[in-house]
């Protein structure tokens, strides 16, 4: 993983750098190692293993389809940024 | 011209909305509208620590859907997140399906045409933004719906049929009862992706995916707008640039849509906070039994049955409600031979649709039931009343909604049969047209029309034009 595919990855994930030019090449060099030490389970042979999705043994559970009311909302509002007249208000976007 | 060098190819993506009471992973109400943010939780806006859990509904209703259109269903199906920032997505991801989705393959017929589809997978809707000079402001009750998406592959050949295939679908949902597949409300929404290439070309011409359709007049208009601006940069020798363009429906123009270049990685990943999907045969075999009989096989079995063609079938069946009105009111007729189920069915599908389309009423509400149409053919095949009276005893019984028969008692409709009536009627008009008949006389046979004309309009057309007709002939050949 080169700096430009860091700094790629960072502006899609909405991550900001400081202004220090070094810290792209800084992430560079230890997600390499991580990726490096992950890689090792390239070289075992998984020909007969189906695909795992998620590390969980765990069955999905369904709810049953009935509604009902989430009372605090208002907690809700108050955890947004800029809640008023009933809408969460975020700035102009231009199409 | 350009008909003849290039032809098009369409593949759409359709989103439905699943009519559950709750949403796909909370159990906020799932209902159109509302109070903005009146139906929202911790889940649905995407508050730290939540998790989701799938409704069950939601997945019998996909599957459903999907067995409808001959899809396979898989036994282990994924989510996955698809990330994008934007304000309608609280979580900044949607859980969607991605590498394995709920079904696959299935096919839809448009006019005769098999049209394939790739796939069909369950996702979350998004909420709604409304944009105003001082910004942006988002209601998150949307947020979260039940949405099934299904694709097909890129095998439409032309606008007209993108909108054809898209009613297709809503009928059949309608009929399974998974969605209302209303496009102004959203609950059935459409995107494509359409390219151009020269005819008889294998490979695909560079696509643009067209969003922001939402009606079937817009898909139709939209995606003959792309035809011709692709044409056109085309024959003058350019390229189509691979892009997402947005439909303006008060211009009639796609625009291209710049801001969202990067919105294709999406970065997706299995989602950690659900285990696989995960369905028995029993299930999806449980499922199966509650399908309905679906258009397709109605109009099979109208054209068989009563052998009416395939067109009448067409419009019989588009819509279950109407299925159902014309099936009560063929149980309401004296007789069932194909000519008094083709009376019927012109009956319904020209005087009623005309009358339900000008009152803008569903069938549902048609103000003339199944039984008292049924009891109008059946006065006109056992020849009480003509067809002339029984389209003014057809408004009366719009107007007033009396049965048919009362109005033939009450307004003294019945028509004239009896030979003795019909052959005085004759001889007197005969009488009183020695004009006329000196002309018939002297070899002019066609002026008889005028005659029976005549009749019609003294007896106010109650007498048999048929049994008038051939009485004046007789008369007339006597006295040749």
């Amino acid at each position: 993983m080169d700096k430009n595919e860091v700094e790629k990855t960072a502006k899609l994930a909405r991550l900001n750098f400081s202004e220090q030019e070094e810290i792209p090449g800084d992430f560079s060099r230890q997600l390499n190692k991580i990726l490096k030490y992950i890689g090792q389970l390239n070289n075992l042979d998984t020909a007969d293993i189906s695909p795992m999705s998620q590390p969980l043994v765990k069955k999905l559970k369904l709810a049953d389809d009935t509604s009902r009311e989430f009372k605090n909302k208002e907690e809700l509002a108050n955890n947004a940024p800029d809640f008023k007249d009933g809408f969460y208000r975020v700035k102009k976007i231009i199409e | 011209m350009n008909k003849e060098k290039f032809e098009t190819v369409i593949g759409l993506e359709v989103h439905i909305h699943l009519k559950t009471a709750s949403k796909l992973f909370c159990r906020c109400e799932n209902i159109f509208g509302g109070k903005p943010n009146s139906r929202i939780c911790p889940i649905c806006t995407g508050q730290p620590g939540v998790l989701p859990v799938i409704n069950k509904e939601a997945v019998k209703l996909a599957i459903k859907a999907s067995l409808a259109l001959g899809c396979r269903i898989k036994k282990k199906s994924v989510f996955a997140r698809k990330q994008y920032f934007y304000p309608d997505l609280p979580k900044n991801y949607q859980i969607s399906q991605y590498k394995l989705p709920l079904a696959e393959g299935g096919h839809v017929y448009v006019d005769g045409e098999k049209i394939n589809l790739t796939r069909a997978h369950m996702e979350e809707d998004a909420g709604k933004l409304k944009h105003t000079a001082a910004g942006s402001l988002v209601d998150y009750n949307r947020t979260g719906t039940p949405l099934l998406e299904i694709v097909s592959e890129p095998e439409i050949k032309s606008p007209d049929q993108a909108a054809r295939y898209l009613k297709i679908l809503r009928s059949i949902f309608r009929y399974c009862e998974v969605s209302d597949c209303d496009m102004e409300k959203g609950s059935m929404r459409c995107d494509a992706n359409i390219s151009l290439r020269k005819k008889g070309e294998k490979e695909l011409g560079i696509k643009s995916e067209i969003k922001n359709m939402n009606s079937f007049r817009g898909v139709r208009n939209a995606l003959s707008y792309e035809v011709k601006r692709q044409t056109a940069e085309l024959e003058k020798g350019g390229v189509i640039v691979q892009e997402t363009r947005l439909w303006d429906e008060k211009k009639e123009v796609t625009k291209s849509m710049r801001s969202k270049e990067e919105a294709h990685d999406y970065r997706y990943f299995p989602e950690p906070d659900l285990p696989p999907l995960e369905v028995e045969e029993t299930f999806i075999q449980s499922i199966k039994e509650t399908l309905p009989e679906l258009p397709r096989v109605k109009v099979k079995r109208y054209m068989k049955r009563y052998n009416l063609s395939e067109y009448d079938c067409g419009v019989l069946t588009a819509e279950k409600e109407l299925a159902d009105f014309f099936e009560k009111a063929v149980d309401g007729l004296t007789k069932t031979d194909e000519a008094t189920v083709k009376t019927l069915t012109n009956w319904i599908t020209v005087e009623l649709s005309g009358k339900l389309n000008v009152a803008e009423l569903e069938i549902t509400r048609s103000r003339i039931s199944s039984k008292m149409i049924a009891e109008l053919v059946s006065l006109i095949e056992d020849g009480t009343i003509s067809g002339k009276m029984a389209k003014k005893i057809f408004e009366i019984m719009w107007d007033k909604q009396e049965s048919p028969s009362d109005i033939v008692e009450k307004e003294g409709m019945k028509q004239i049969t009896s030979d003795d009536k019909i052959e005085g009627i004759c001889k007197k008009t005969i009488e009183n047209h020695s004009k006329i008949f000196k002309k018939y006389l002297s070899g002019k046979e066609g002026v008889i029309g005028a005659l029976v004309g005549s009749i019609m309009k003294e007896t106010g057309g109650q007498a048999n034009p048929q049994l008038v007709n051939s009485k004046l002939r007789e008369l007339l050949a006597e006295k040749k």
